[in-house]
């Protein structure tokens, strides 16, 4: 109720006379939804509800931009969800969560070197240039245990090339010290304004979890190129979970109508990781679906199926529904 | 039916809210992608204007007003989804301002095209940016035969390159492309339309810049 009341507050000052300066530049906006999703072989049936404030603010003066505020609190409610994030307090819960959440300084060389404190996506890989926060369509934040982390980063964009390279604190959505987390990522790409992307990122952190931190490195090759209404994904990484080998690739074929309303998309994934003296492979794909049905309301649904799995374990077929509005 | 009732007994506060935003949509203001995915057209502001050392953004919302205004100038006019708040950059070299980029999405058959444009302070159209295209015709070509067409006209001088119905390029406009390509068309409404909001939406920015 206090995130409400502050929500609340917050848009009656920003509406009001006395923060004209602060309405200036400034793009608000609610975002409610609703998720079920299915799991088809244990016949389990779980949901989540979202209510988010987006915030967007350039900060501007005599002398141009000098800094972006991206400002997203986001109250999660959880109804018999398996395997919630581990700031939850079990599968039917209710926290505060955050997307993102930070001030981009970017007053320093005109685009080409600025510095950003806060809450953010960890830059790698394909999540850099992709916005998937609030979507079904994920990537491979879960091969890395963290998606956003408070912390501190050097970003730009420069003629030839973007880049990223972040220090961040490791636990995810709320900052602990609890077994000295940390994770120092970067992903340098050509520019995403292009209809061929390439990007190289690395990933060395030890990531909080339930359970304790976990040491984690990644290395990894991205590439997007755009083809028409055709749109081509692939990201390839290698690295280590606390010393066991591991690789994954993520390939991802989608299609837009011309008006992009409509948007299917099929994942492959596929990761190879080091048990006892031999090696463990796991699969899956991912059919989804994503309907602007018009400027305020998204649907989608997703149909997520493991097709071989670590050993002794069942596969699973998870069917998801999400309905999105934002006004 | 007891399942359907247990459903609406278990429906959070936030799915009944949900329901009541629907009824409130047709007047709110809308907003669709998340705003994390806003990214400023740093490069091709650099692009654009080499070596300049900084720009202004300034938001404004384009609504229905604008929409009919512009149809009033246009024979075509914005679509529902352009509604919403839109920015004006403005590109300074120290503190001389040297012109405006607006960046604006156009329908094409294969997608959105997004073309960021760079106007002089007197509103007129002197250089472009593809900030996406997904068609192979979108090429530096193109792109200088465009400019060839367009550069130093105003929205009335390049209003004259398209027909009255806006269908189609007109004799003035034809003679600057070949016939089989549509894109030229779409790249004209596109900066007419630019011109166009960018006075409608902005026009105190640039009577001050003006004086």
């Amino acid at each position: 109720m206090a995130f409400f009341a502050l929500t609340i507050t917050g848009v009656a000052v920003a509406d009001s006379g006395i923060a004209s300066g602060w309405r200036e530049n400034t793009r608000w906006a609610v975002d409610l939804s609703t998720r079920f999703s299915r799991d088809l072989r244990q016949n389990h049936q779980s949901s989540q509800q979202v209510v988010g404030f987006d915030l967007h603010k350039v900060f501007t003066g005599e002398q141009g931009d000098f800094a972006t505020l991206v400002f997203q609190p986001y109250w999660v409610r959880l109804h018999d969800v398996k395997n919630p994030g581990f700031y939850f307090d079990g599968g039917d819960d209710a926290e505060l969560t955050w997307r993102i959440a930070n001030i981009n300084y970017t007053g320093l060389s005109h685009g080409s070197f600025n510095l950003r404190v806060g809450h953010f996506e960890v830059p790698f890989g394909l999540e850099q240039n992709i916005d998937t926060n609030g979507t079904l369509r994920q990537y491979s934040f879960r091969d890395r245990g963290i998606k956003a982390d408070w912390g501190v980063s050097v970003n730009g964009v420069l003629s030839e090339f973007d880049y990223e390279i972040a220090l961040t604190r490791g636990s995810g959505n709320n900052i602990s010290e609890r077994d000295d987390p940390y994770v120092f990522a970067g992903r340098l790409g050509t520019p995403s304004t292009g209809n061929m992307i390439v990007g190289f990122s690395w990933f060395d952190g030890k990531v909080l979890a339930a359970n304790g931190a976990v040491e984690r490195q990644r290395l990894a090759i991205d590439m997007a190129y755009y083809y028409r209404q055709w749109e081509t994904l692939l990201e390839v990484s290698a690295g280590n979970n606390a010393g066991a080998n591991r690789s994954n690739v993520l390939a991802e074929l989608s299609w837009r109508n011309p008006m992009e309303t409509f948007h299917s998309y099929s994942q492959f994934r596929y990761v190879r990781e080091e048990g006892n003296n031999h090696w463990l492979d796991k699969s899956s794909v991912t059919l989804g679906l994503e309907w602007k049905v018009n400027r305020f309301v998204d649907v989608s649904t997703q149909w997520f199926k493991e097709l071989d799995v670590l050993q002794e374990q069942k596969t699973a077929s998870i069917v998801a529904v999400q309905l999105r509005v934002r006004i | 039916m007891r399942v359907v009732s247990q459903y609406f007994l278990n429906a959070s506060q936030t799915m009944i809210l949900t329901v009541i935003v629907f009824l409130f949509m047709s007047i709110a203001d809308p907003v669709s992608a998340a705003f994390c995915s806003l990214r400023d057209p740093v490069l091709a502001i650099q692009r654009l204007y080499p070596g300049v050392t900084r720009h202004r953004s300034i938001v404004r919302p384009i609504d229905q007003e604008i929409r009919n205004q512009v149809a009033a100038r246009l024979p075509f006019t914005l679509h529902h989804n352009e509604i919403g708040k839109h920015t004006l950059y403005q590109v300074m070299d120290d503190d001389h301002l040297i012109g405006f980029v607006q960046a604006r999405s156009e329908l094409s058959d294969w997608g959105m095209v997004e073309i960021a444009w760079a106007i002089s302070p007197d509103m007129r159209i002197v250089g472009l940016i593809f900030q996406r295209c997904r068609s192979s015709d979108c090429n530096e070509t193109l792109k200088n035969k465009v400019l060839v067409a367009f550069r130093g006209r105003s929205f009335t001088r390049l209003l004259g390159l398209m027909s009255a119905d806006g269908e189609s390029l007109s004799e003035e406009g034809k003679a600057f492309f070949s016939p089989d390509s549509a894109m030229p068309l779409l790249m004209l409404s596109s900066a007419l339309k630019t011109l166009a909001v960018t006075e409608l939406a902005w026009g105190d920015v640039i009577s001050a810049q003006q004086k």
